[in-house]
Formats: structure tokens, sequence, C-alpha cells
């Protein structure tokens, strides 16, 4: 760079840059309709924006459109973006579209319906932090988003985009492979398995200064790039702008709905949208995904599914999924599944997770099949204190984030279950996890 | 001569202040724990700063260093048959 003036000036002109006609959804109308492989022509009637944009600038609009990671963690991605480009080398993009929560399918629908808008986001973040390469992270036993996806690196080879390598890496089964330092590890020829004490920014793949974002966080990259900060910000919220995707699942009509929230939404609204409110409240919402946090169905309706709402209640929106629990559904069976899920999904490196987290999962079966007293229910606390904060990953952490919102959520079933009873008849697990148990 | 003796009484608080004070920044041990296999040696060498959990794992006692707790700290990091433990800086 020669002279900062002009630079600055070009950017604060392209910062209110707004074109017209141009709409910041993810999916939009197709979700509905049938579902048709979208082309690289196709795609790029819609979706264009100017190729010479500099790093700075790139980084420079992700900090001004505010976008937060829509993987789970909701960290802001221009921190990421500087971190890896004040590195300096050449650096590496990790697209992540392992998706590990077996009930969220927003990373897949995404995947399958916006190929191009992923790849052109991971093109950007790439530039932004002085990559050569772009690996795609994705399930490795998901032949029909694989096939979409190598489909669009090719036809972007064909029409001889000058960009990145683009890389396509499977990712093996398991809960915790696709997270991030999991995913960094495995692309480098290591386990999928989280690592400690290494940050990915400054040493990942092969050693090099490495940028692990969502797909969805992506692709909202491209987006900004596209329509501009301002028309950006005007969806979403102010703490997190931008569109957001959400899977709704559990006890519904129709399990694994994905929905593209434009604006905060309340979970009522939300639920009724993807046509999962029946006549009465649910009995409960599990928020987030598997490691989420359980919230009262009837009280919660109203719950704003925003990050303002998320952060003054502490609760995380996670990857975006809604469970719907029945109100003829056991809740503690529900977590009791859902938590031996989680602990047969330990990566199996720290014994606080391990050991822990199996003593948690066979507390709650002991109050499920009526074996526990009130001193066992005063024992669980011990029992978290003694896991939280001690993994190499946040799993352990997110797993008893659950159990202790069931507990709370669920007490009048906890009361119950001391005294003998069950509101359920039958035992109904609600959400796809397999049939385990101790 | 009286206890409270002002030059006394300063020294007193001054060794007090030196011994209990946080490390400059604060030092903290911090356990891998990937590594960490739950061998137990550190809590024989650092009683006061580990304790083990029911599986057999440290669980650090307290969240920062003192002075007088780094040679314990050092034995405890220099036993161990997994190099898991380090010390660490934390933000005070």
């Amino acid at each position: 760079m020669v002279s900062g003036e002009p630079l600055i000036a070009d950017r604060d002109r392209r910062l209110d840059f707004q074109p017209e006609h141009r709409s910041a959804t993810l999916l939009g109308d197709r979700l509905h309709g049938p579902y048709r492989r979208e082309s690289l022509q196709h795609h790029r009637e819609e979706v264009e924006f100017d190729h010479d944009l500099t790093a700075s600038q790139i980084v420079e609009w992700t900090k001004q459109a505010g976008l937060l990671g829509r993987g789970g963690a909701a960290f802001p991605l221009y921190r990421k973006l500087i971190a890896v480009a004040t590195q300096g080398g050449d650096a590496v993009v990790v697209a992540n579209g392992a998706e590990s929560e077996p009930d969220s399918h927003k990373d897949r629908t995404l995947l399958l319906l916006r190929p191009h808008l992923v790849l052109d986001g991971a093109v950007l973040a790439a530039k932004a932090v002085g990559a050569s390469t772009i690996y795609l992270y994705l399930h490795g036993d998901d032949p029909i988003v694989l096939d979409t996806l190598q489909h669009a690196v090719s036809e972007r080879r064909q029409a001889h985009y000058q960009e990145p390598v683009l890389r396509i890496v499977t990712s093996p089964r398991g809960y915790v492979a696709g997270e991030s330092s999991a995913a960094v590890s495995y692309i480098g020829g290591g386990e999928a398995k989280p690592v400690f004490g290494q940050r990915s920014a400054v040493g990942g793949v092969d050693g090099r200064p490495t940028l692990v974002s969502n797909v969805e966080t992506l692709a909202h990259l491209a987006l900004i790039a596209t329509v501009g900060v301002k028309t950006f910000r005007s969806y979403g919220s102010p703490a997190n702008p931008g569109s957001r995707l959400f899977t709704v699942g559990g006890a519904v009509p129709r399990q694994g709905v994905v929905l593209e929230s434009l604006r905060p939404q309340r979970i009522g609204d939300l639920l009724e949208e993807a046509e999962a409110l029946s006549t009465t409240a649910p009995q409960a919402i599990l928020l987030g995904g598997f490691a989420g946090t359980f919230i009262d169905g009837r009280e919660e309706l109203d719950f704003e599914l925003s990050e303002e709402q998320a952060r003054m209640t502490q609760r995380s929106l996670g990857c975006g999924f809604i469970g719907v629990v029945p109100h003829d559904a056991c809740g503690l069976y529900v977590a009791a599944r859902l938590a031996t899920y989680l602990a047969r999904e330990t990566a199996g490196q720290c014994g606080p997770c391990v050991h822990g987290l199996a003593g948690v999962a066979s507390r709650l079966w002991d109050l499920v099949s009526f074996r526990s007293g009130r001193r066992q229910i005063r024992s669980f606390e011990r029992a978290f204190t003694l896991i939280e904060g001690r993994g190499a990953c946040s799993h352990p952490d997110a797993a008893v984030t659950m159990v202790r919102s069931a507990l709370l959520t669920f007490a009048d079933e906890v009361e119950r279950h001391l005294h003998g009873r069950c509101r359920a008849s039958e035992p109904r697990a609600v959400f796809n996890v397999p049939e385990i148990r101790p | 001569m009286s206890e409270d003796h002002p030059r006394r009484a300063n020294k007193r608080e001054r060794q007090a202040h030196n011994h209990d004070e946080n490390v400059g920044e604060a030092l903290c041990l911090e356990i891998n724990p990937l590594l960490c296999n739950g061998h137990g040696i550190c809590v024989l060498m650092a009683p006061d700063l580990l304790a083990l959990d029911p599986w057999g794992f440290p669980v650090q006692l307290s969240e920062r260093l003192v002075i007088r707790e780094l040679g314990a700290a050092n034995r405890a990091i220099k036993a161990c048959p997994q190099a898991a433990l380090s010390l660490k800086k934390t933000t005070p």
C-alpha cells in the first residue's frame, strides 16, 4: 500500500454501499418448493461482489457488520480474522460443515442449497487472512452433501476462478469430531479429537495459522460483501446482525425442519412457522442442541430467540436447535438418554469428562428408575462442580449445563420420581439418540 | 518493647505482604487434561495445592499461587510422569 488516504476514502464509500434488489437471506424461498441444485451461473446472478476487496476491507466490513459465529459459540468473526491475519505466513481456512448434533440440519441444508455461497464466504475469509488453502470439513457419511460440494468445486475450477485451493476433507463420526480443534487436528493428519491449550490461529493445520469457521458464518460473510453492511445489519438484532438458521426437532409432526429467522422471533412463532405447535404448549423446549438448555415450554414460548435475550438469561442458542418435549414424555428419561449419549460421545481423553459424565448419567438413570432419594439429588451439584472447566474442550461443561437445566425444568418430575411415580406411561426418548442404556 | 512498635509492625506487615501477595503477574498451575492420566504424584508433592477427585485426577485447590507455594508447585510439575502440569500466568 503506497498511500493510506484514497484507500480509507474508498472504504468509507464502500461501507455505505447498498445495492438495490439484493436481500441478505441465506435460504429464503429456496426452503420452499422443490430442491434444485444451484449452478454457479445461477448463484452469480444473485451473489456478486467486488473481487478486488482487500484483506483489510473484508476485516473492516466484517467488524462493521457485527457478524458473530454461527457454530455455537457466537464469537465475533472479525476478531478471528485478525488473530489469524496478524500471524503472517501462509494461512489455512477450515470451513466447518461437520455439524455433529444428530438432530441439527441447518448446515447440511445450507450446503445443499447454497454451496457456492459458502465457498464464496470461505474465499473471502481466505483473502482476509492470507490463506492459500481452504479445507471443507464435511461429514463422511453424507454422500449427497459431498457430491454437491464436489460438483461446486469443479464448477469453479472449470470457470477458471483465481482462488485458493479448495479441498474437501471428510470427518469421521462422533459428536466431538466437529469441534474446531478436533477438525484442525484431523485435517492435519491427527485424530479427530479436541486439542488442549493450542490456539489454531497461531499453529493449526500443519502448524500454519488457521481460521476455523462454521459454514453458516462464512455464507454470511459472502452476503455482507454482496449486499453491504447496512442491508446486512437490517436483519437479525443489534447484538447479532444477519439472519439465522434454526432446526426444529423433537416431538413435532416433521422433524428436522430448517427455518431462517430474518429477525429475532419468539419461540412460539418459530414453532408455529415450522407447523410444530399443537393446541397445547409443549412441556419443555431444548434450546441449542443435545448439550443445550431445557426451558419451560409454557412460560418460555414468548422467549425471543435473540443474542440479547440469550445473554440476559445466560442461555446459549448454540447451533440453533429448538427441540420440543411433549407433555406425555418424562423429561428425566429424555435427559438421561441425552446424558448417556453425551457420556458415550466423549473423546475419551480427559478423566473428569470420561468418569464424570458417566457418573452423572448413571445418577440420572437411578432417578428415572426410582432408586434415588433426596440425598442423591443433592449430590448432583457436587458431581457437576467436579466436571466443569476440567476438560480440554467444552463438551463436559455443556453436558453438565443440559443436565442441570433438566433437573430445574423438570423439578416437578423429580419430585414425582422421588415418590415412585412418573408422568409418562412409557419411556420416550423424543430426540434421535441411539438406544443405549447403561 | 511494645508489640506495636511501628517499625516492627511495619516489617511484619511487609513480610506478610511479600508472602501472601500474588506473584507479580499472578501464576497458577495448569493441568493439561489430555495428558493427565491420574497418577496422583502431584498431589503427594503439593498437597496444599492439589487434591484428588473421586476418580483419582487432580483438582486445583486455589486459583492463584502465592510465592511460598511456588516450591511445591515446581516439585509437582517435575514429578508428573506425563508432564501434564505447568505454570501459567493468570489475568489478575
